[in-house]
């Protein structure tokens, strides 16, 4: 009976000495690395396919910098040339800040508000979503908005700028027409969620030339 | 006695896991952990079984082999084959540790009330 009890004994430590280093082991390797293990399959497939379009994005954004930058030292030689591409990206940053006008294609909305129920936000959601269809300029009532434009909502309509407007409102925005156009109309876009709205209606028009005045503030800054 | 070869047992085990440095691979890291579900159960169950005097040796290692083994096979199988079969494994061995937990509670009170009888 005295072997037994030793081979009770042994079995047991060995065992819980088994269990205990590999619950250490686990609990070191788990506890460095343990965000990404403890998720589920669906949600790292999700993680991985945004990191792919990241990486092919980031990928993309480095080529054309290398271009770029391929371009500068080939006309560091030529002053001229270097001269024009300068001029070229400044007149562009004009164009963006709000400094210089902009005539081009485009589209043209018209929001017609009778019982003034538009609200700033949903005025700003449509100015917004102009520029993240790739609007290189956008005007409200002639108003150019810039990087800073400020939407205030007043009873009879908005102050923009600190200019008062009133329905109805025309958005005039420049880029490439198809894309802004069914950027806004898509089912479910913000030109139908405005529509819905009681008393208001949209229309898009897709415009073959458009011209944005240059803001007065950002001129006279500059 | 058996209580101390078990503290002693993982006290050691813990310091070995500190001190030794054994990478597991991720992908092996998962089995693992389902296996240690699985080892802890059987090391639950026989203290249990030793507490009833049923224990056996052969039994005890030989089950704390195969379930082991058998609980990371079925896991990394259920992954082969797209369907996640560890949910079992996970489910079975949880509920058995509560019931070996269960009986061990159940086998100690006797014990000790059994002891205080005696005295």
């Amino acid at each position: 009976m005295k072997i037994r009890w030793d081979i009770v004994i042994l079995t047991f430590f060995i065992t819980s000495l088994v269990v205990g280093f590999f619950l250490t082991v686990q609990l070191r390797v788990f506890g460095s690395k343990g965000a990404l293990e403890a998720l589920s399959m669906s949600d790292l497939t999700t993680l991985y396919n945004d990191l792919n379009t990241e990486v092919i994005e980031l990928k993309a954004y480095v080529q054309e910098l290398k271009i770029r930058a391929n371009e500068y030292s080939s006309i560091t030689g030529n002053r001229e040339r270097l001269l024009k591409t300068m001029k070229e990206e400044i007149e562009m940053l004009r164009v963006i800040s709000g400094a210089a006008s902009v005539e081009g294609k485009g589209v043209e909305v018209t929001v017609f508000d009778d019982k003034n129920n538009l609200q700033s936000l949903d005025l700003i959601d449509l100015v917004n979503e102009l520029r993240a269809a790739g609007a290189i300029a956008i005007s409200v009532n002639n108003i150019r908005i810039i990087f800073n434009s400020s939407f205030l909502k007043t009873n009879q309509g908005f102050i923009i700028d600190g200019i008062a407007i009133g329905a109805p409102y025309t958005v005039s925005a420049i880029g490439d027409p198809e894309t802004l156009y069914s950027s806004l109309t898509f089912p479910g876009g913000v030109a139908k969620s405005i529509d819905a709205i009681e008393g208001v209606s949209v229309s898009v028009v897709k415009k073959d030339s458009i011209f944005i005045s240059s803001k007065k503030s950002a001129k006279s800054k500059n | 006695m058996i209580w101390m070869s078990i503290l002693a047992g993982v006290t050691a085990g813990v310091l070995l896991g500190v001190f030794v440095t054994l990478e597991i691979p991720a992908v092996i890291a998962r089995y693992v952990s389902i296996a240690l579900l699985a080892s802890f159960d059987t090391l639950i169950g026989g203290l249990k079984s030793y507490l009833k005097k049923e224990f056996d040796e052969w039994i005890f290692v030989s089950g704390f082999l195969a379930n082991s083994l058998l609980a990371a096979f079925i896991s990394y199988l259920g992954d082969r084959l797209g369907i996640e079969l560890y949910l079992a494994v996970l489910l079975v061995f949880g509920m058995r540790i509560f019931q070996n937990l269960a009986e061990l509670r159940h086998a100690l009170i006797l014990k000790l009330r059994r002891v205080k009888k005696n005295k």
